[in-house]
C-alpha cells in the first residue's frame, strides 16, 4: 500500500468517526447552549439505546428496525430523564445539574449493569452493512457509507428544524436568552424537553452504528464517545450547532491521524491525546472555532 | 501652548463597514472639562473605546501629552493615567464595595513589580499601605464609605455608580473618561453625582471628558461641548453656542413638540366608571428573604396610560415583572379585567395580551430584527396575521424596516429600543407593559419613543409605563403612581401629580 493510499484510508476512517461524534456532540452542545449545563449521561443515554437495539437485532429484525428502535429508546431515556430528574433542578445552579447529570450517568450504568452482564455484545451480523468495498484503494464496509450518508441527513434535516421551523426559532433564541424569551410567551420547560429529545435521538442513531461498526458493547460503552463528543462539541465552540459537527469531524480526523502515524509505543494513548486537544483549545480559542465571542458593548 | 491632554488626531475606524469614526478630531487642554454629546450609534463609546485601547483605529492617531498611545494595550493606557467609567456598570458584584475600589489602584503608575509583590517586600508593603489609604479617600469623597464592607451588587445603582467612580479615581488618573455617568440616576442623584465630580475635579485636578445625554448634567458641568454625529465632528463650542446650533438642534436635540401633543391622554381613560384593566392588591414581592414590594396596590384603566415613577430601588421594575409573570408574588393578588393571574404562567399571560417590554431591551443579540420580531408574535400562529403584524410595527419606526436582515446585536441603542417596542407589539398586547423604554436615548430618539407611545396608545391599548424621565412620563400619562422603596408613596391624576412636582421630586431623589 503506498503511503498516499494509507493516507487516504486514514482520511476515510477519521471521517466516519468524526460524523459518529459530530451526532453525539449535537446533543450536548444543544442542551449546553440552553442551560449551560454540561450533560454527562447524554453517552450512556446513547448506550441504552444500542442496549434496547441489540435484543431487537437477536431477534432477527432487520437493520432499519434495529435503528429506529434505538432511536426510540434513546429518545424514551434522554426525555425521560429531563422530565424527571433535570426538569426539576432547572432553576438551580450549573453545577447542580452537572452533578446530577453524573449521577444519572453512572446510575444507568449500573442499571443496564444489573439487567444484562459485564460480558462485550454485539447485534447480529447484518451482510449488507459488513460486505467491503473498495475505492481507490481505501477499503470501507457499508456501515461506513451508511454512517456518512444518515449522518449528513440527520444534520441536515436538524439545522432546517432550527432555522426553519417554530419551535426551531423558539430554541434558538432560548439559547441566547433565557428571561427574555419567557416574556415572548414562548413554553419554555417544552422547549428544553424537545431540545432533549432531538438530541437523544442523534445519540441513538450513533449508538446503533457504534454497535454495527465496533461491535463489543458493554455498559460503560457510552461514557467515553460521550465525553469525546464535549471535546468535539468545546472544539467547534459549544453552543454553536455548526461547531458540534465540524468539531466532530476534525477530533474524528485527529485521533485517527495521530494513532495512525504515531509509533505504536506512542499510539496506544489515543484517547489521552483527545483530552490533550482539549487542554490546548481551551488554553488558545477557548470560545471554539464557532463559538459565540463574548458580546461585549463598552 | 502646551501640547493638549488629550487629542485625537483624525481618527478613523470602520466596523463591517459602518464608519464609527469618520476623521474625527479632538483636543483636551490640561484640567479642562469637555462635554461630547450626540446621537445614539454617532461614535461616542468608539471614541471612548479608542482612547483606552480596546478598540485599533483605521487611521489617525491618540495623543497623551503630545505622544502618542496608538497600539498600546487597555492596560498599558491605563498605567499611563487614563481611567475610565462604562455606561453598564462593570463591578465585580461578588466583591465588597473596599475591594472594588483596591482594584482600581491595580492602575496606579507606580505599582511594584512582580517579585517585590512575590516577596512582599518593604516596597510592596508600602505600597499597599498606601493604595489602602487612597481606597479610604476615595470611599470618602464619594460618601460610601459606609458601603466599604457590602457586595457591590447588593447595592442600589445609583451607590453602586459611585462606587465605579471611586474606583476610576483611585489610581490619581491624569484624565478621566465618564462613559454616560447620569443614565439610570434620578434627578436628584444627577444633581448629587454633579456636585461630586464638580468636587473630585477641583481636588485632583484631572483632565475630564464626559459622555451624557442629559443635557442639563452637561450644560452645568462642561464649559465647552463637543458634538459628533455619524462619527464625524458637527460642532463644539460653549453650552449656550451648541443649544442655538441649528444643525445641532436637528441632530440631536429635537424641538420639544411632544407638549401638548399629549393632551388628549388625559380626557382617555379619565372615566373611571369602567373596571381596572389590571389591578395589583397588596403585592408582595420577595428575592430571597428581602421584600422588593411590601403591599402595592394599583389599578390601571382600560386604554389609559398608567405612570409608574420612583428612584432606583422602588420597586418599578418588579411590579412590572410581577404582572407580565416573570417575578413571582410571595402574597397579593394581580387582577385582568377581574380576573385572578397570580398564579398564571407567563406564556398564559402573554396568551391574554399582557406583554412586557423589558428594561435594558433584552433583544436576542445573534438574531436578526425580524427574527426578533417574529419571536416577539411567537403565539401569532397565522401566517397572515404575522405578516399583518410585521407592517404594522415597520410603519410604526420605517427606520427598523431597512435593517430587518440585520442581528440586533448590531444596531446602535435607539434602533434596539425600536425592535424591543416593535416585538412587544408583535404579540397584538391588550396590555403592554413598558419598563424604562427611554433609558440611555438622546433627546430627539426620547421624544420619537414617547410619540409612539401615545400611537400605541391611540390605537387602544393600555400602558402601564415604567420611567426615569418622570416629568414626561407624567406629560403622556393620565394616571400616576410614585413608588418609594416598595410602597406606593402617592398616587393620584397625572396632572395632580404634575401639579405638586416638587413633593414628586421629593420621592424621586
Amino acid at each position: 500500500m503506498s503511503g498516499f493510499t494509507v493516507f487516504l484510508q486514514q482520511l476515510a476512517n477519521g471521517l466516519v468517526l468524526g460524523f459518529l461524534y459530530g451526532l453525539i456532540a449535537i446533543g450536548l452542545s444543544m442542551v449546553y447552549g440552553l442551560l449551560r449545563m454540561i450533560n454527562f449521561a447524554h453517552g450512556d443515554v446513547l448506550m441504552v439505546g444500542v442496549f434496547i437495539a441489540l435484543p431487537v437485532s437477536w431477534m432477527g429484525a432487520p437493520f432499519p428496525i434495529v435503528l429506529l428502535s434505538g432511536i426510540a429508546a434513546a429518545t424514551a431515556v434522554g426525555g425521560l430523564i429531563q422530565w424527571t430528574v433535570f426538569r426539576p433542578l432547572i432553576r438551580s445552579r450549573d453545577v447542580t445539574l452537572l452533578v446530577a447529570s453524573l449521577g444519572v450517568s453512572l446510575l444507568l450504568q449500573n442499571v443496564v449493569l444489573m439487567l444484562t452482564s459485564p460480558q462485550p455484545k454485539r447485534p447480529s451480523p447484518e451482510a449488507f452493512l459488513d460486505a467491503p468495498f473498495q475505492i481507490g484503494g481505501v477499503f470501507l464496509r457499508n456501515v461506513d457509507l451508511m454512517i456518512v450518508a444518515l449522518a449528513i441527513a440527520f444534520v441536515i434535516g436538524t439545522h432546517w428544524f432550527l432555522q426553519h421551523t417554530r419551535p426551531g426559532l423558539a430554541i434558538r433564541a432560548l439559547s441566547q436568552d433565557l428571561g427574555a424569551a419567557r416574556m415572548m410567551g414562548i413554553r419554555v420547560p417544552r422547549m428544553i424537553f424537545i431540545c432533549f429529545l432531538v438530541g437523544s435521538a442523534l445519540a441513538g442513531v450513533a449508538g446503533v452504528f457504534i454497535g454495527y461498526k465496533y461491535g463489543h458493547l458493554n455498559p460503560y460503552s457510552g461514557f467515553l464517545p460521550g465525553v469525546k463528543a464535549f471535546v468535539a462539541a468545546v472544539i467547534g465552540g459549544i453552543g454553536s450547532f455548526p461547531g458540534a459537527v465540524v468539531g466532530g469531524i476534525i477530533l474524528g480526523l485527529l485521533e485517527v491521524f495521530l494513532v495512525g502515524y504515531l509509533p505504536d509505543a506512542l499510539a496506544q494513548f489515543r484517547d489521552a491525546y483527545v483530552f490533550l486537544v482539549l487542554i490546548l483549545v481551551l488554553l488558545i480559542r477557548p470560545s471554539g472555532l464557532f463559538g459565540r465571542a463574548e458580546y461585549v458593548k463598552a | 501652548m502646551a501640547s493638549p491632554a488629550l487629542e485625537l488626531d483624525r481618527v478613523s475606524i470602520n466596523f463591517g463597514g459602518v464608519r464609527a469614526l469618520d476623521q474625527f478630531s479632538l483636543a483636551l487642554q490640561e484640567g479642562e472639562i469637555r462635554g461630547l454629546i450626540g446621537p445614539n450609534g454617532s461614535g461616542k463609546s468608539t471614541a471612548f473605546n479608542v482612547i483606552t485601547g480596546l478598540n485599533n483605529p483605521d487611521s489617525g492617531d491618540v495623543r497623551m501629552e503630545g505622544r502618542s498611545i496608538l497600539g498600546l494595550r487597555a492596560d498599558e493606557v491605563a498605567a499611563r493615567g487614563i481611567a475610565r467609567t462604562f455606561q453598564n456598570l462593570r463591578l465585580f458584584g461578588a466583591m465588597t464595595v473596599a475591594e472594588n475600589v483596591m482594584l482600581g489602584t491595580h492602575l496606579s503608575r507606580d505599582a511594584p513589580g512582580l517579585v517585590p509583590t512575590l516577596i512582599t517586600a518593604p516596597r510592596f508593603r508600602r505600597h499597599e499601605a498606601e493604595m489602602r489609604e487612597r481606597s479610604e479617600d476615595a470611599l470618602k469623597s464619594l460618601s460610601i464609605v459606609e458601603y466599604a464592607d457590602e457586595l457591590a451588587g447588593s447595592l442600589p445603582y445609583g451607590v453602586q455608580k459611585r462606587v465605579d467612580l471611586a474606583r476610576s479615581i483611585v489610581a490619581r488618573p491624569k484624565v478621566l473618561l465618564l462613559d454616560e455617568p447620569a443614565a439610570g440616576l434620578t434627578e436628584h442623584e444627577s444633581r448629587q453625582l454633579m456636585d461630586l465630580v464638580r468636587r473630585l475635579h477641583e481636588e485632583l485636578r484631572f483632565t475630564l471628558l464626559l459622555v451624557e445625554h442629559d443635557m442639563h448634567f452637561v450644560s452645568s458641568l462642561c464649559p465647552r461641548i463637543t458634538v459628533i454625529d455619524f462619527g464625524k465632528f458637527l460642532a463644539e463650542g460653549a453650552p449656550s453656542e451648541i443649544r442655538a446650533n441649528d444643525n445641532v438642534v436637528t441632530a440631536y436635540l429635537g424641538t420639544g413638540k411632544l407638549e401638548g401633543a399629549a393632551r388628549d391622554a388625559d380626557a382617555r381613560g379619565s372615566g373611571a366608571a369602567t373596571p381596572p384593566v389590571v389591578a395589583v392588591r397588596d403585592l408582595e414581592v420577595r428575592y430571597g428573604a428581602v421584600p422588593a414590594l411590601h403591599g402595592v396596590t394599583i389599578e390601571a384603566q382600560e386604554g389609559a396610560i398608567t405612570a409608574i415613577v420612583g428612584a432606583n430601588g422602588a420597586g418599578k421594575t418588579t411590579l412590572l415583572g410581577a404582572i407580565a409573570g416573570v417575578a413571582p408574588p410571595w402574597r397579593g393578588g394581580i387582577f385582568h379585567r377581574g380576573e385572578p393571574i397570580a398564579r398564571r404562567s407567563c406564556e398564559e399571560r402573554v396568551a391574554a395580551g399582557i406583554v412586557l417590554c423589558p428594561e435594558g431591551r433584552r433583544l436576542f443579540p445573534e438574531m436578526t430584527v425580524e427574527e426578533n420580531l417574529r419571536l416577539g408574535g411567537y403565539k401569532v400562529k397565522d401566517r397572515a396575521a404575522m405578516a399583518q403584524a410585521l407592517e404594522r410595527v415597520f410603519d410604526l419606526f420605517p427606520h427598523i424596516a431597512d435593517r430587518r436582515g440585520q442581528r440586533a446585536g448590531t444596531l446602535s441603542g435607539g434602533e434596539q429600543q425600536m425592535v424591543a417596542i416593535g416585538r412587544a407589539l408583535m404579540a397584538k398586547p391588550s396590555v403592554l407593559l413598558l419598563d424604562e423604554p427611554s433609558l440611555g436615548l438622546a433627546p430627539n430618539l426620547v421624544e420619537l419613543i414617547f410619540e409612539t407611545i401615545l400611537e400605541i396608545s391611540r390605537s387602544g391599548a393600555s400602558i402601564l409605563l415604567v420611567e426615569q424621565n418622570a416629568s414626561m412620563a407624567l406629560e403622556i400619562a393620565s394616571r400616576g403612581y410614585v413608588l418609594e422603596t416598595g410602597r406606593v408613596a402617592l398616587s393620584g391624576s397625572a396632572a395632580e401629580l404634575k401639579a405638586r412636582a416638587d413633593f414628586v421630586e421629593a420621592y424621586l431623589g
